[in-house]
């Protein structure tokens, strides 16, 4: 499996490791490195290439806390699962997830929304929903009007990239 | 397992609303729930103290172990109904610690209206009955009631006999019980410490007879006093309906305590256990998360992270009938299997569901309803794909799990959803409710429209034509029916829950109530799990 990780406030790397016995094959971006970690009283004995250092682990959760080289490194690990449910829906055109009525519209046609701004609020089922946007951009065209009905997967709110030439 | 990420932005103004508008709930809960279990006139105080008598929340104190949670069912019982005469019932009933046991307590406050039993009273020593044969747990009986309220005598009668009948059951269930008699216990109510393995009575307070000594003299002319008819060292030296006559409430309780202290301790069931841990997201910000409105939607696992033991969740089919989010987690290191609604259920999510409780079921692992519910998806697509059908895989599963099920009403639970996420009809375990929840057949809105069009046409047929102002009239009537009766303190004033509580407490509530439940063996049921 290939994890997410992000070392202090730096970049995400892919990393995936792969066992072979005592030793694993840790990729990181695409590179490969042998390596192996073996328990050593309260530390463990880090071997990367040919280099061997003793390193200190502690695990909170998705927080790994590491002191090794001379110094303390926290790693975050952002887990698959999270990783793709992060990815969908950053679509260009904001969709009914149910059938059912407009009622608030929260913006028009060349404003610029970011990311988790409610576009539009919707009535179906007697229950409200926000309908926000999935990424920064700015509102092209709100294809329904106040108090009209409207289909499941009915496009609601279409948004095009800001355009960055006129800002 | 891992832990839930949040998406919630406590610097928003929504979430700024919603906290304000749900901390006034939790504050009218609390102040509601205080006046209901302390608040006396000094009037009735004087009256406990002329005939020696403790209110009954220091007797609940003498009796438990101190420092002790305890765990109270329905303090807001009868709160909307009799004009308020009748607070929490006249009756406290919960799960205490007593010399380190699990117990339940059913205890009349004779405060007001001499500790009478009104319709509610009755329901909610039967409910609290049901509660300690479900789940294995002895019962104190402590006694001191005036008896039924003679004006309501039919609605009490009716269900009164279940609890005789209950005591029974208990018996034979290997369920020890305590009475201990405070006050009279006079005609059917004899039987209650009658029917008890062991029976404290007070000395010149308690008595136990059939008919008291006013009664006696009417249908035998024998002039009898109280003492001698019934007291306390007449029936543990010479009748032995009683086994211990005490001289003060501050003994009988005392007593209580070394009585249960000899009582066989049970083990309790086996399920998958690991060491306790707080959530990492923070319980209080539930007060941010929980909308305004019943209408506004807002993501369960919001809730769920704020819930279980280091908000970690494995959550199942995470991708698949996304309404209803499925999955394991810890709550005070006990598993449960978790089912929560983000909204209307449709054919997918009532299918995982069903699948879910199977898999749970078959493993022997609790499960915990979280109801944010509006019903099942309607509309002719939806009938063609057979949303029926589904529901009802959902509703025969649910139903016939034999592990246990505690539920929660989140915020809106409504129609079949209210069903087939085990509401209250459906005997989950322990089913509790928050203050901003509402419980009804359909939305106000929808009941409304329904039946304007129906009395707008009957009057038309009739040929009258209502004015604008008419129809609204009909139209405001039916809200006005809906709004008070769907309301969660309307609601756990009928006993259609074990209780309202704060958002806040529902983790250490859940704790409590899965600790009860596992003093009962839990069943697997055998049998394949079905992907439908």
């Amino acid at each position: 499996m290939t994890y997410e990780i992000t070392l202090g406030a730096g970049d995400a790397h892919a990393v995936g490791v792969t066992r072979h016995g005592t030793r694993a094959t840790v990729t990181i971006d695409g590179l490969a490195h042998q390596g192996s970690l073996r328990p050593l009283g309260d530390a463990y004995e880090l071997t990367l290439g040919d280099r061997t250092e003793r390193a200190w682990v502690v695990v909170d959760h998705d927080t790994i806390h590491v002191h090794a080289f001379g110094r303390g490194w926290t790693l975050q690990l952002v887990d698959p699962v999270e990783r793709a449910r992060r990815g969908v829906d950053s679509a260009d055109v904001a969709t009914a997830p149910m059938p059912g009525t407009l009622i608030t519209v929260c913006v028009e046609a060349g404003q610029a929304v970011a990311q988790g701004e409610v576009l539009v609020v919707i009535e179906s089922m007697k229950m409200q929903s926000e309908i926000v946007a999935t990424r920064d951009g700015e509102v092209a065209e709100v294809h329904v009007a106040l108090g009209e009905s409207f289909d499941r997967g009915a496009p609601l709110v279409g948004l095009v990239p800001i355009d960055t030439e006129d800002v | 397992m891992r832990r839930l990420e949040t998406h919630v932005d406590t610097a928003s103004a929504t979430y700024r609303a919603y906290r304000e508008h749900n901390l006034a709930l939790a504050d009218e809960l609390r102040t509601t729930l205080h006046a209901a279990k302390h608040e006396r006139t000094q009037k009735a105080l004087d009256r406990l103290a002329e005939q020696d008598k403790l209110t009954v929340r220091r007797r609940l104190e003498l009796l438990l172990d101190p420092g002790t949670p305890f765990l109270e069912f329905s303090a807001l019982a009868a709160n909307r109904h009799y004009d308020g005469e009748a607070p929490q019932a006249l009756l406290v009933t919960g799960i205490g610690v007593v010399s380190g046991r699990e117990v339940v307590v059913i205890a009349n406050d004779s405060s007001l209206k001499g500790g009478a039993w009104y319709p509610i009273t009755t329901r909610k020593i039967v409910r609290a009955l049901e509660i300690a044969l479900e789940n294995g747990l002895p019962v104190v009986h402590m006694l001191d009631s005036g008896g039924a309220n003679l004006h309501l005598q039919d609605e009490i009668y009716a269900t009164a006999g279940h609890i005789f009948k209950q005591q029974c059951q208990l018996s034979a269930a290997g369920i020890a019980q305590l009475a201990v008699v405070f006050g009279y216990c006079t005609a059917g109510a004899a039987y209650t410490p009658t029917l008890c393995d062991q029976t404290i009575m007070v000395r010149e307070r308690g008595a136990i007879f059939l008919a008291g000594p006013p009664l006696v003299k009417a249908a035998t002319g024998e002039i009898v006093s109280t003492e001698d008819l019934g007291g306390a060292d007449m029936h543990t030296s010479v009748s032995g309906v009683a086994d211990y006559a005490v001289d003060s409430e501050v003994d009988a309780l005392e007593l209580a305590r070394d009585v249960i202290a000899m009582w066989a301790r049970r083990g309790k069931a086996d399920v998958d256990r690991r060491a306790p841990e707080p959530p990492y997201h923070d319980p209080l910000e539930l007060y941010g998360i929980i909308p305004d409105d019943v209408k506004k939607q807002f993501e369960m696992r919001e809730v769920i992270a704020r819930i279980v033991d280091g908000s970690l969740f494995h959550e199942f089919k995470p991708d698949y009938g996304d309404t209803l989010v499925t999955g394991w987690a810890f709550l005070w290191g006990m598993k449960v299997g978790i089912l929560g609604n983000n909204g209307v259920i449709y054919s997918e999510a009532a299918n995982k569901a069903a699948t879910f409780m199977q898999l749970c079921d078959r493993d022997g692992i609790p499960l915990l309803f979280l109801h944010n519910v509006t019903g099942f998806m309607v509309g002719r697509e939806y009938e063609r794909r057979g949303i029926t059908k589904d529901g009802a895989k959902m509703l025969m599963v649910q139903a016939n799990v034999t592990v246990p099920k505690l539920s929660v009403l989140c915020h809106a639970s409504q129609g079949a959803g209210n069903y087939a996420m085990s509401g209250r009809t459906w005997d989950p375990r322990f089913l509790y409710a928050w203050p901003n929840s509402r419980s009804s057949i359909m939305g106000p809105e929808v009941a409304a429209d329904t039946l304007t069009h129906v009395r707008v046409s009957a009057l038309r047929r009739q040929g009258t034509d209502p004015t604008p102002e008419e129809i609204a009239s009909i139209r405001d009537d039916v809200i006005a029916h809906f709004e008070e009766t769907y309301h969660s303190y309307y609601l756990t004033s009928d006993l259609r829950d074990d209780g309202l509580i704060d958002p806040t407490d529902t983790r250490n509530t859940l704790g409590m109530s899965l600790s009860a439940v596992l003093n009962t063996p839990i069943v697997r049921t055998p049998g394949g799990v079905l992907r439908i």
